[in-house]
């Protein structure tokens, strides 16, 4: 592949002189920070850029002879090509598993015999689930089930972008072993991945990307168990690529007041009979930063949405105490910020979403964030999504509550970004706030935690950071 | 309840919505409801598309403001000092609600009992409908669940926020519907791609034509009769 030029509109390039080449049953990283294009370059490689999306591309790519820049060759790329996206809930289109691979199978002709279907899916642990609905799939059995809609037919090259991305460590783990196994089957693999770490044992050769331009790029020779080598190189670029540190933790003051307390909270949805929180109790005293770990559904933002009052338990109890006094319970003492940003915005416009800051807290906030001086009179919807995650936590900042609780709030987030949001928590506990943040992001612990919980089958226990490291490192470092 | 063929459940949400339309009665209108909306409701709450159902109900209150405004003429029927309700306001509202009913009774059935995957096939082999409105129309059944999950995330950060749950006023309905709007959009535009390279534009189907099973001509006959009511009572 050698691409001088690609972009979304003729004359702005959004990546420029990428070039590498991949012979059969290599892996190739390509990795960077958000937004040096790397989701663009996979719609340039299968030709989606300049055939479906109406972009402009100059340069050559070629898959196993076939020009995929062409007309002709773009009706060839899914024969050939495997591209499992980021997002499952943006890939999947069909009621069940079946479906979706029996979906997959039809478009490119191929007799749909259900035998196949459920080998297949047997093969990603998910043939119990057949004929389930999607929507009742974890996160991780979604992951799986795009990796086998997207490769039943058995296509030359797979494409992996951000196969991580919203994944437990378990998730990860199950993933990891199953690209391995790919590779060993002699498929050729490309995965745009921005936590480099997990992969680094796997590449054959690694592509870095920064402002859409190509860094580096390492091949085999270069690599060969010489990862100091590549963690130096690549360090400060905002690739997850070496260990989370457990040595910058947050200092606090041991005689803070309690804020929020919480004592055995029982909690079922109304369409099921089995509890998702029993019996969990929790306290947080001023500026304390609470981390909850857990799997995917384990009920980590059930019990954060309960805690703010969203959810109503069926017994237990809550106090929100402010500067001593027991206040009754409402909504802005606590406010819950959810892991899609788009949920919180009622506004046109970002400044009328700001609306409850004064002025002076308005200025404070642009010097804080300059970008959204910028972006004031425009529509939240038209910003990126990490500008849209950055004004959700405005808002919630705007309603002053004493408990701010983020649900997987980084989610997505480079290196660089993970660092903005860690000073933004650290702001605002040294504004008296307290924090709880579900997550199973282990880069978030060793940053902020001064309390962490491990939650598993609807208990919460608290634990050490160093436990709860282990907890979150433990299924990856058994690979 | 027995499976039935999407192809023929398809037909007959389409034929009722078109019914639907055609009665212009108070009396054609309640035969219609009485079929479709009980069997819909059901099927729907069974379903979990409470929401869908929610929101209708909310919507009569718009309902009747705009047929005081529009429509209150006729006899006087009630005076409250501050509004009279006429006649007129009644007839229209309960034609209107009737109206909504019906398409809700419908297209509930239709989406409770329809299968995205089947839909397609059906469409495209025995209708010989384009495979992309059959595929637009199939994630449109998938994204429904999706919107459904939106929708009650919204509903919690609204009440957090200070705003109302469920959306009364014409701002209100814009500021519930754009979070909904941009999500959907996105979505459908990432699904379209991974349908592009997962060979859609290859796909081919075979036409098999229309085949009628006992429990078609049921749901066939039952059309028919709703089409008579409609008609003779015209």
């Amino acid at each position: 592949m050698n691409i001088l030029r690609a972009g979304f509109r003729r004359g702005v390039p959004v990546i420029r002189d990428v070039n590498f080449s991949l012979s059969k049953g290599e892996l190739l990283l390509i990795t960077g920070p958000s937004g040096s294009g790397k989701t663009t370059l996979i719609l340039t490689i299968t030709g989606v850029l300049n055939n479906l999306l109406n972009g402009s591309v100059e340069g050559d790519v070629s898959l196993a002879g076939v020009n995929t820049l062409t007309p002709e060759g773009f009706l060839e790329v899914p024969k050939l090509v495997g591209v499992v996206l980021q997002d499952p809930e943006k890939q999947l289109a069909m009621p069940t598993p079946a479906d979706e691979v029996a979906f997959t199978l039809e478009n490119l002709g191929f007799k749909v015999d259900s035998e196949l279907i459920i080998n297949s899916l047997r093969h990603v642990g998910l043939e119990v689930k057949a004929y389930s609905p999607t929507e009742y799939l974890s996160g991780g059995e979604k992951k799986r089930l795009c990796i086998i809609a997207s490769i039943i037919h058995k296509p030359k090259l797979v494409i992996f972008d951000e196969p991580t991305a919203n994944l437990d460590p378990w998730g990860i783990s199950d993933i990891l072993k199953y690209i391995n196994r790919l590779r060993t089957e002699g498929i050729t693999i490309i995965v745009i991945e921005h936590k480099a770490r997990y992969f680094l044992g796997l590449a054959d050769k690694i592509l870095v990307m920064k402002d859409g331009k190509q860094l580096y790029y390492l091949d085999r020779d270069c690599l060969s168990g010489n990862y100091n080598y590549i963690i130096n190189m690549v360090g400060g670029l905002g690739i997850d690529i070496s260990k989370p540190s457990l040595t910058k933790k947050l200092s606090i003051n041991s005689s803070r007041v309690e804020v929020l307390r919480a004592e055995d909270l029982w909690f079922k949805y109304p369409s099921s009979n089995d509890y998702v929180l029993k019996g969990v109790s929790i306290s947080l005293r001023e500026g304390d930063v609470g981390i909850i770990v857990g799997r995917n559904g384990c009920g980590k933002s059930t019990l954060l949405k309960v805690l703010s009052g969203l959810y109503k338990a069926e017994r237990g109890y809550i106090k929100v105490i402010p500067r001593n006094s027991i206040k009754r319970y409402g909504v802005r003492d606590v406010f819950y910020v959810p892991q899609e940003p788009d949920y919180i915005f009622i506004y046109d416009k970002v400044l009328k979403e700001l609306s409850l800051l004064g002025s002076s807290e308005l200025t404070t906030i642009t010097n804080e964030v300059p970008w959204i001086k910028e972006v004031l009179n425009e529509s939240p919807y038209k910003l990126s999504h990490g500008q849209r995650r950055w004004l959700s936590y405005l808002i919630a900042r705007a309603y002053n509550p004493k408990v701010l609780m983020f649900d997987e709030p980084t989610a997505g987030l480079d290196l660089n970004l993970l660092k903005q949001y860690v000073s933004w928590v650290r702001n605002a506990v040294s504004e008296g706030r307290s924090v709880l943040i579900a997550s199973h992001d282990v880069r978030l612990l060793g940053e902020v935690a001064t309390k962490t919980y491990i939650m598993s089958g609807g208990k919460l226990v608290e634990v050490s950071v160093e436990e709860a490291v282990k907890y979150l490192e433990g299924p990856i470092e058994v690979l | 309840m027995f499976k039935l063929r999407p192809l023929t459940l398809f037909i007959y949400g389409l034929i009722v919505t078109i019914l639907a339309f055609i009665a212009r009665s108070t009396e054609q209108l309640l035969i219609l409801t009485l079929i479709n909306s009980p069997v819909g409701i059901v099927l729907g709450l069974r379903k979990r598309f409470t929401a869908l159902i929610a929101l209708f109900l909310v919507g009569l209150i718009g309902l009747f403001i705009n047929a005081l405004i529009f429509s209150n003429s006729g006899a006087l029927l009630v005076d409250l000092s501050f509004i009279a309700i006429k006649e007129g306001a009644i007839t229209s509202f309960l034609n209107v609600t009737l109206r909504l009913l019906v398409i809700l009774g419908a297209a509930l059935i239709f989406i409770t009992q329809t299968n995205a995957r089947e839909l397609i096939k059906s469409l495209e082999e025995e209708l010989g409908l384009s495979k992309d409105i059959a595929y637009a129309l199939a994630v449109g059944l998938r994204m429904l669940n999706i919107l459904e999950r939106d929708a009650g995330e919204i509903r919690l950060v609204r009440a957090e926020r200070g705003f109302r749950k469920y959306p009364v006023t014409p701002a209100d309905f814009g500021s519930f519907l754009r979070p909904l709007l941009s999500l959907g959009l996105e979505r459908a535009v990432w699904i379209g791609i991974a349908a592009e390279l997962r060979g859609f534009a290859q796909r081919s189907p075979r036409r098999v034509g229309l085949r009628v099973s006992l429990k078609d001509l049921v749901i066939y006959s039952i059309l028919i009769l709703q089409f008579i009511a409609v008609f003779v009572m015209h």
